[in-house]
C-alpha cells in the first residue's frame, strides 16, 4: 500500500513554478531515492509534503499520507502528522538545532510536546536514543550545546531525533552532503539499520548517484521542477529512459573514470616540498593545548601535473594547502620552486568557497582581471583579456557585467579560475572545490580542469577529502594523515595499496560494490 | 551607485534640503530682524504681522526661527563631522591594530558611553569656554564612541574576509586592499552613521542650549529658543516652545528616515546569498 | 564560564581606572587653582599657611602618578571634598538625591522596557504588515522627539490645559503617583523608539532560524516555539541592551528631572554645573559611570548564563 501519494503537485513562486505537476507514490517500506541536480526542486518537494514551505511559495494538486489528504488537515493532526506520521532529517546540521538548548533538552521537547512525556522518563528515552545513533557516551552529548559537537555528530543527532518518535516515512535532505567519506558512509549505514529495525520508509534526497546506487530501492529524477524518471533502480542504472537520467549517469561515470596513466617520461620538477612542519596553539588563558597540523610532510609537483591530496577534516590538508600557495610559512622545512627557494606569485590558490573570495561590490569581469588591476594594467587591457578568460573557462562574455551573487556555485568555481589564469599561474591550489558543487557540477569542472592544463600548461594541487574524484581528476595522489603523509602513487597504485588507512577510504566510497542484480525493488 | 541616487531622489532628503535651503535664503524670508526687540509687542500670539507670534521680549518668533535654524544645521552638521573623522580614525585604528592599542581604545570607548551622554558634556561644558566653538568641539567629540565601534567591527570582519585575503595573493599591496577593498565597503555603514550622528549633534545641541550650557543667548539656535520657553507657558504663550521644537523634531525625524533607507534601500543582491549551493532556491 | 567571567571583570575594572583618569585628568583642567577646586570659596578666607598645608596634602609638588594615586585612594575612602555651594561633603549632598532618581529610573525603566517588549514581540510577529509599518513610523517619530520638548508638551496638555497632573515636584510625602506618571512617562516615551526598534529587529531574527523550521517540521505548536525557542533566543541580547539603555536613561533623567523639578541627582548635576561646584559634578560623574558599568557588567554576565555560546567568545563578544 502507498504511504504517500503525490498527485500533480505543483509550487507556484512569485517567478513562475518552482515544482510543475509531479505526481508519483512511495510505498510502505521502500527506499525511494530522489535524486537530481542543484535546483532541480527535490528540496522543495520534501518541504511540501510536510507543509512548510517558505513564506510566498504555494502548494496545489493532492498530497496523501496513507490516503488521507495532507492539504486538508486540522492543525492538531498536522503537529501528529510532523514527527510522528513524517519524520525528517535536514541538510544543515548546525543550523538545525536551537543554540542556547543542550542536545537532551531538544529529545525531551519533543517527547513532552508528542507523547505528554516528562521528567526521569523523557530524560532517559533521550539517552536511549542517543545510544542507539551510535554514540557512545549518550549522557555527556546529552548534556553538550550543539555547537559543541562535530558536523558528523550532530547529523547522527539529527537523525536520532526524527527517529525517536518512530515515525512511519523518515525525509532525508541530503543528509551526507559536505561530511568526510568515512562519516558519509557512517550516516548511510544508521539509516539502513534505521529501516531494518523498524520496517519504516525512507524517502533520500541525493544529488549524488553513488549514494543512491548504495540505497535505493526505487529512483525518481528530478529535472527543473518536473519528474523526469521514476522507477526500480536498477533499471535506472541499466536502461535509463530519460534525457536527464542519462546525463547523471553519464556524469557520475565521469567521477568513477581514471584517466589514463602518463606514459611519458617524469615532467620536469616544479615544487619540491621537503620536512614540512607546523604547530598551532589553541585554547584559552590556562588551557594552551599545541596541535601538530603538519609533520615533516614532503611532496612535489611537476610541471603541468594534476596531484591530488586526500584526507579527512582536520588531518592537515588545508595547513599543507596555505603553505604551498604561500599564505603562511612553515616553521620548519622547505619549499624550492624550480630549484631555487625564490617564492614566486607563479603559484595561487582557489578557496573552497570562491564566492566569499570575491569582493561583493564588483563585477565578475573586474574580478577576473583583479591581479592585473594591482599590477597597474591599463583598463581597456584588463577589459579584453577578461573576456577572453571568461571564455576559457566556459563562461558567456556577458557574465563580464554581472556580479558573482548571481551566479551558482559551479559558475563561481570557474570565476575562480579564471582569475588565476589571469596572473599566469604555473601552479593552482585548489581547496576542496568541489565541496559544495552537485555531482553534474563535478564532472564538468573536472572536464575543465583537464582541458586548462592540456591548454595552459598548468599544473594544479587538488586538494580534497573525496577520493573518487581525486581518483577521477589526479595523475598521482597523496594520503595525508594526522599530519602526515601515509600513502601516495597513482591512481591505480592506490587501488592496490595495502595501506589500511587507504583501504578504508576506498571502501567508504558510496555506492561502491553494490551488486544491483540482487537489488530487491518495489515493496518488500 | 544607484541607490545613492534613488536615497538622493527620496522625500526626507528633499525635506533636508527644503529646510536647509529655508535657513540659507533666512535674510530674504525673515519678515523682521531676529534681534530687534520691541518691548511693545512681547508675547504676540500668532498672526498680526508675527506669523508665528513673538517672544518675551518682543522679537519676531519667525525670523528667529530662520536663522536659528542656520546656527542648529551647522553645528550639527559640523559636530557630525568631527565625531565621523574621529570615530573613523579611532575605529580603523583599533580594527587593524587589534592587541592592546584596540582594547585601550575599545575600553575607553566604552568607559565614555557608560557616562550618561548629558553629564559627560555638561562636565565638559563646564571647564569649556562659552561660545559656538566649543559646543561644536564638546559634541563632536563626544559622539565618536558608537561609530568607532561599528568601524572597527567592520574593519575586522572585512580584514578576515577570504577575499581580502585572495587580494594579497593575487598581489595587493596594503594600500591596495585598504584602497580597493576595506574602505569602500565601510563606506555604506559610514554615510548611516552620519546622517544618525547629525540627528544626535543636533539633538544634543538643543538640549545643551536649553539647559543653558550651550549656545549664547545672543546667537538664536532652535535649541536656545526653548530656554524661557517654559515659564511663558503657564502664562498661555505655547507658540515659544511649539515651534521651535517641531523644528527640531522634523529635522531630526527626516534624518533618521534618510539613515533607514540608506540602511534597507533597494539595494544588490548580496554575493552572500548562495553561500550553500544545495541551499534552495529551488532543489 | 569562570573564564568568562574573570575576563568580563578585569575589563570593568580597566574601565573604571580608565575612567577614574578621565576624572583626574578633569580635575587638572578645571579653571583655576586645584586647591580651589577641591575647597572651593573656603579658600579665600584661610590664611597663607593653610593654603600651603592644603597644597602639600594634595601633593601638588609631587609628580602627576602620585598624585593621581592620593587623588584615587581619597575617592576610594569616600572623600569627594565639599560642595562649593553649601560648603557639604559631595557625598552628603548626592545621598539626599539617590532616592528620587531611583524612584524615577526604576519606573521609567519599566515603562520603556514593557513598551520596548510588547510592541517589538508584537510587530516582529506580523513583520513587514501594516501594524509593523505603523510601530516603525511611530518609533522613528518617538525617536526624533527631544525629550525636553516632549516634557514641555506634556506639560502644557496635562498640567496646564487638563490641569490633571502636578508640573513639578515630588509631592507631599515619600511617593506620589500623581507627580511620578509625567517625568517617568517622558523619559520612558524619549527611549521607548529606539529600543522598540532594537527589539522587533532582535525578535524578527530570532524568529527566522532554520532551527524553528525544524521545530515546526517536527510537530512543535507555534505558541510553543515563540515560547521556548524565539523569545529566550532573543532574551541574551536584550538583556545586554536592557543594560546599556541605563546609561540613557540617566542622562534622560538630567533634562526631565530640571523641567519637572524632580529633586534627583540629575538637577543637581546640572544646578552643580550651571554654578561651577566642580566636587560635587565630578563626584556624580563618576558615581554614575561606576554604576553604568556595575549594570553592564551584571547585565553580560546573566546573557552569557543564558546563552552559552557567548561565554566563548569572552570579551569580544560584546554586541552593540
Amino acid at each position: 500500500m502507498a504511504i504517500l501519494e503525490v498527485n500533480r503537485l505543483t509550487v507556484a513562486g512569485e517567478r513562475g513554478d518552482i515544482i510543475s505537476g509531479v505526481t508519483f507514490s512511495i510505498e510502505e517500506g521502500e527506499t525511494a531515492v530522489m535524486i537530481g541536480e542543484s535546483g532541480s526542486g527535490k528540496s522543495m518537494t520534501a518541504r511540501a509534503v510536510l507543509g512548510i514551505l517558505p513564506d510566498g511559495l504555494q502548494a496545489s494538486g493532492d498530497l496523501r499520507f496513507r490516503g488521507e489528504s495532507v492539504f486538508h488537515m486540522t492543525e492538531r493532526r498536522r503537529r501528529t502528522y510532523l514527527g510522528r506520521g513524517a519524520g525528517i532529517v535536514f541538510q544543515d546540521s548546525s543550523g538545525t538545532f536551537d543554540p542556547i538548548r543542550t542536545i537532551g533538552q531538544h529529545f525531551t521537547e519533543l517527547f513532552s510536546v508528542h507523547f505528554g512525556l516528562k521528567g526521569q522518563d523523557a530524560k532517559q528515552r533521550a539517552l536511549y536514543w542517543i545510544g542507539r545513533a551510535g554514540i557512545a557516551d549518550p549522557a555527556r552529548v546529552a548534556a553538550a550545546y550543539p555547537h559543541e559537537l562535530s558536523g558528523g555528530m550532530r547529523q547522527r543527532i539529527q537523525i536520532a531525533l526524527a527517529a525517536s518518535l518512530e515515525p512511519e516515512l523518515l525525509i532525508a535532505d541530503e543528509p551526507t552532503t559536505a561530511l568526510d567519506l568515512n562519516i558519509q558512509a557512517d550516516i548511510l549505514e544508521l539509516l539502513k539499520d534505521w529501516k531494518k529495525e523498524t520496517g519504516g520508509t525512507l524517502l533520500l534526497i541525493t544529488h549524488d548517484l553513488g549514494v543512491a546506487r548504495e540505497m535505493a530501492d526505487r529512483i525518481l529524477v528530478m529535472d527543473n521542477g518536473r519528474l523526469a524518471e521514476d522507477g526500480p533502480a536498477r533499471q535506472m542504472f541499466s536502461a535509463p529512459r530519460s534525457l536527464s537520467a542519462m546525463q547523471l549517469l553519464d556524469d557520475w561515470r565521469t567521477l568513477g573514470q581514471v584517466p589514463p596513466a602518463d606514459q611519458a617520461a617524469a615532467p620536469p620538477l616544479l615544487l619540491d616540498a621537503s620536512g614540512l612542519s607546523m604547530s598551532y596553539r589553541t585554547g584559552g588563558l590556562f588551557r594552551k593545548k599545541e596541535i601538530q597540523a603538519l609533520d615533516q610532510v614532503s611532496l612535489s609537483i611537476g610541471s603541468g601535473e594534476i596531484v591530488g591530496l586526500i584526507g579527512e577534516s582536520g588531518g592537515g590538508k588545508s595547513t599543507l594547502a596555505r603553505l604551498l600557495a604561500g599564505l603562511e610559512s612553515a616553521q620548519d622545512g622547505t619549499i624550492t620552486w624550480h630549484g631555487t627557494k625564490d617564492w614566486p606569485d607563479a603559484v595561487q590558490w582557489v578557496h573552497q568557497d570562491p564566492a566569499a573570495s570575491f569582493n561583493p561590490g564588483w563585477t565578475a569581469g573586474r574580478l577576473v582581471a583583479e591581479g592585473l588591476e594591482y599590477r597597474g594594467i591599463r583598463q581597456t587591457e584588463r577589459e579584453q583579456t577578461a573576456r577572453h578568460l571568461l571564455s576559457q573557462v566556459g563562461l558567456p562574455p556577458d557574465t563580464a557585467h554581472q556580479y558573482p551573487g548571481e551566479f551558482s556555485g559551479g559558475m563561481n568555481q570557474r570565476l575562480a579560475l579564471a582569475r588565476t589564469l589571469a596572473v599566469s599561474a604555473e601552479l593552482v591550489v585548489l581547496d576542496e572545490p568541489f565541496a559544495s558543487l552537485d555531482m553534474s557540477s563535478q564532472a564538468r569542472m573536472i572536464r575543465l580542469i583537464r582541458s586548462l592544463r592540456d591548454r595552459e600548461g598548468t599544473a594544479f594541487l587538488f586538494i580534497t577529502h573525496d577520493i573518487r574524484t581525486a581518483f577521477a581528476l589526479c595523475s598521482r595522489i597523496y594520503v595525508i594523515r594526522h599530519g602526515q603523509i601515509e600513502d601516495s602513487g597513482s591512481p591505480g597504485e592506490l587501488k592496490a595499496s595495502g595501506n589500511p588507512y587507504t583501504k578504508s577510504l576506498l571502501e567508504h566510497i558510496p555506492g561502491r560494490g553494490v551488486d544491483l542484480s540482487n537489488h530487491k525493488g518495489g515493496a518488500l | 551607485m544607484m541607490k545613492m541616487r534613488l536615497v538622493i531622489l527620496s522625500p526626507a532628503a528633499a525635506g533636508l534640503f527644503l529646510l536647509t535651503l529655508l535657513s540659507t535664503a533666512a535674510p530674504l524670508l525673515a519678515g523682521a530682524d531676529p534681534a530687534e526687540v520691541r518691548m511693545d509687542r512681547i508675547l504676540q500670539p500668532p498672526g498680526n504681522g508675527h506669523p508665528l507670534g513673538t517672544d518675551e521680549l518682543g522679537r519676531d518668533v519667525w525670523s528667529r526661527l530662520l536663522y536659528g535654524g542656520r546656527v542648529s544645521l551647522a553645528v550639527g552638521f559640523l559636530a557630525m563631522a568631527l565625531s565621523i573623522s574621529v570615530g573613523m580614525i579611532l575605529g580603523t585604528i583599533s580594527g587593524l591594530a587589534g592587541g592592546f592599542i584596540d582594547r585601550l581604545i575599545m575600553r575607553t570607548s566604552d568607559m565614555l558611553l557608560s557616562i550618561p551622554s548629558i553629564l559627560l558634556m555638561i562636565g565638559l561644558q563646564a571647564i569649556a569656554p562659552q561660545g559656538l566653538l566649543s559646543v561644536i568641539l564638546v559634541i563632536g567629540f563626544t559622539g565618536w564612541m558608537l561609530i568607532a565601534r561599528v568601524i572597527r567591527t567592520e574593519i575586522r570582519a572585512i580584514r578576515k574576509e577570504t577575499y581580502v585575503l585572495a587580494a594579497k595573493k593575487l598581489g595587493a599591496g596594503p594600500m591596495q586592499r585598504f584602497i580597493s577593498h576595506l574602505l569602500p565597503r565601510c563606506m555604506p555603514s559610514i554615510i548611516v552613521l552620519a546622517a544618525g550622528s547629525a540627528g544626535h549633534a543636533i539633538l544634543a545641541e538643543a538640549t545643551l542650549s536649553f539647559l543653558g550650557l550651550g549656545i549664547p543667548q545672543t546667537i538664536p539656535s532652535w535649541g536656545n529658543m526653548l530656554t524661557g520657553a517654559q515659564g511663558y507657558l503657564m502664562s498661555g504663550a505655547w507658540w515659544l516652545a511649539v515651534f521651535p521644537g517641531l523644528c527640531i523634531a522634523l529635522t531630526i525625524y527626516l534624518m533618521h528616515v534618510l539613515g533607514d533607507r540608506l540602511q534597507t534601500g533597494p539595494r544588490r543582491p548580496s554575493a552572500r546569498k548562495e553561500r550553500n549551493p544545495h541551499g534552495h532556491s529551488r532543489g | 564560564m569562570a573564564l568568562f567571567l574573570f575576563k568580563r571583570v578585569a575589563e570593568s575594572a580597566f574601565m573604571l581606572v580608565l575612567g577614574s583618569l578621565l576624572c583626574f585628568a578633569f580635575i587638572r583642567l578645571i579653571p583655576g587653582d586645584p586647591a580651589a577646586a577641591m575647597y572651593g570659596d573656603q579658600l579665600q578666607k584661610l590664611t597663607e599657611a593653610d593654603r600651603l598645608r592644603i597644597s602639600e596634602n594634595l601633593g601638588l609638588d609631587e609628580p602627576l602618578p602620585v598624585q593621581y594615586i592620593h587623588w584615587a585612594s581619597q575617592v576610594l575612602q569616600g572623600n569627594w571634598g565639599a560642595s562649593y555651594l553649601t560648603g557639604e561633603p559631595a557625598d552628603e549632598v548626592i545621598i539626599r538625591t539617590l532616592l528620587p532618581t531611583a524612584v524615577l529610573l526604576v519606573a521609567s525603566q519599566v515603562i520603556m522596557i514593557g513598551l520596548a517588549l510588547f510592541f517589538g514581540l508584537s510587530s516582529a510577529l506580523r513583520k513587514d504588515g501594516l501594524y509593523d509599518r505603523i510601530v516603525l513610523a511611530v518609533s522613528v517619530m518617538l525617536m526624533a522627539i527631544p525629550p525636553f520638548w516632549l516634557g514641555l508638551m506634556m506639560m502644557l496638555f496635562f498640567s496646564i490645559r487638563l490641569g490633571v497632573l502636578p508640573s513639578s515636584g515630588m509631592g507631599a510625602g515619600p511617593f506620589s503617583l500623581r507627580h511620578l506618571i509625567l517625568p517617568a512617562l517622558v523619559i520612558a516615551l524619549s527611549h521607548a523608539g529606539y529600543y522598540i526598534r532594537l527589539f522587533r529587529n532582535h525578535f524578527a531574527a530570532s524568529s527566522s532560524g532554520g532551527h524553528l523550521l525544524a521545530l515546526r517540521a517536527r510537530g512543535v505548536p507555534h505558541q510553543r516555539i515563540v515560547l521556548a525557542h524565539i523569545l529566550p533566543n532573543a532574551a541574551a541580547p536584550l538583556i545586554v541592551y536592557t543594560g546599556a539603555s541605563l546609561a540613557v536613561s540617566l542622562a534622560g533623567s538630567v533634562v526631565v528631572e530640571t523641567i519637572f523639578s524632580w529633586p534627583g541627582l540629575g538637577r543637581l548635576a546640572l544646578k552643580s554645573a550651571l554654578a561651577h561646584d566642580y566636587p560635587v559634578l565630578l563626584a556624580i560623574i563618576l558615581l554614575s559611570m561606576a554604576f553604568v558599568i556595575l549594570v553592564n557588567l551584571l547585565a553580560s554576565l546573566l546573557a552569557a548564563w543564558i546563552d552559552p555560546s557567548l561565554r566563548e567568545s569572552g570579551a569580544q563578544g560584546r554586541s552593540k
